[in-house]
This record gives C-alpha cells, structure tokens and sequence, in this order.
C-alpha cells in the first residue's frame, strides 16, 4: 500500500487517528467507485445504470472533498521528505506520537523515498535528480500528488 | 414510477453488494462522526453519513421494486 510510509503518527495503540478515519472513508470511496464503474457496465437497464453512474458520480464528489480536506490538513505529506528539523517540528502537532512512533514512520518514509542523511549530505540545492523533484518551493504539494496517486 | 423489467442476476448482485458497501460505509460514517476529535470532521462524517444514507435509499428502491415486480 503506497499509503503505510506516510500513515499517521497520530495513531494510538488502539485508536483510529482522525487521519485514519479520513483516509478509510476516501479508500471506500474509491472501492466503491470501482463497484459502481463495473455495475453501470453490466447494466441492462438504462435506469439502472443511470443510478450506478449517478452513485459512482457521488462517490467522485466525496473522494475529491476528501482529498482536499486531507490536503489542507496537510494529512499527506511533508514528514517524510521534510528536513529533520522542520520533523521534528511537526511531529509536535501529533499529541499521542511518541518519539518511537515518529522514528519508526520516519525510518519507514525514509527508506521508500531519499534518506534523511542523503538530502543533509547533498544539501537543499542539490543538483542530484532524485531529490530535485523534492526540493525547493512546491516539494510538499508534489510529494502529496506522487504519494496520492500511486 | 413504474418499472417494467426484472432485473437481471448480474443487476441483482451488483444492487446487492453495492447495498452491503453503502451500509458498512454509513455504519463507519456514523462511527467515525462519534469517536473523532475534531469537530469539524464530525459533521464531515455525519453529513457524509447522510449522502450515505440517500444511496442505500436508492438502491433499497430499486431493489424493492424489482422484488414487488416479482411477486
């Protein structure tokens, strides 16, 4: 799943974080477009099909609010490819993160993407092409546009 | 609003699991609405709850229909 190296930190022992929720009624969404697509496909009846596609069109509706809401919350993203400073940073955001939490996501993040010791060696402008797409002023909103799309 | 045909077995099945899905997602809805903490995404959950609830709606009715045609 290309979601577990940036799952939340929020999540405690035995509780879906906010994050979580979120992102299972967006993973529904999608499933469910799937249902839809397939069940318009098959359907004999024009009117049938019509309300496949008009549930598939609201489930389309929902999965981009969803989106959005979790872009805005800034639910996607910037841990994993942020410098270890502005990391340890946010990670205050999340109440029930312990500092093993936030090792294990980071270690988790850092080894799908560039490492954390890779970007401080080669530096913010480094010419190195896998970071090139990381860095600089619009790296948060593209990694949440990779992360998403996979 | 009347509706000739029964359904198919494809039609039928899919109206069925599509029904199954919407419930789980209204029941997780209405879960998550309860149990999550910040407020604004508890009326996220519950109106998306409701959209939830407006579909197995539909979809009850177009089930119904086909059974009522059967009788």
């Amino acid at each position: 799943m290309a979601y577990r190296s940036i799952n939340s930190a929020m999540t405690s022992r035995n509780r879906l974080s906010d994050r979580d929720m979120i992102l299972d009624i967006l993973a529904t969404s999608k499933s469910m477009s799937n249902l839809y697509d397939h069940a318009s496909l098959e359907a004999s009846d024009t009117m049938i099909r019509d309300t496949f596609e008009d549930l598939q069109h609201d489930e389309h509706r929902s999965a981009e609010m969803l989106f959005n809401i979790m872009q805005q919350q800034g639910w996607y993203n910037t841990n994993a490819t942020a410098s270890s400073s502005s990391r340890s940073a946010s990670s205050h955001r999340y109440r029930n993160s312990s500092s093993n939490n936030s090792n294990r996501y980071n270690s988790d993040a850092s080894g799908r993407y560039s490492s954390a010791s890779s970007r401080s060696q080669f530096g913010r402008n480094s010419g190195d092409t896998s970071n090139s797409s990381l860095t600089g002023r619009s790296r948060d909103s593209n990694y949440s546009q990779q992360s998403w799309n996979v | 609003m009347p509706y000739q045909n029964d359904l198919t077995p494809k039609e039928q099945s899919y109206l069925d699991d599509s029904l199954q899905m919407e419930n789980l997602c209204l029941t997780k809805c209405a879960i998550y609405a309860d149990q999550c903490q910040r407020p604004e995404l508890k009326s996220l959950f519950s109106d998306h709850a409701k959209l939830k609830r407006q579909h197995v709606n539909e979809l009850k009715r177009l089930l119904s229909q086909s059974n009522n045609q059967m009788i």
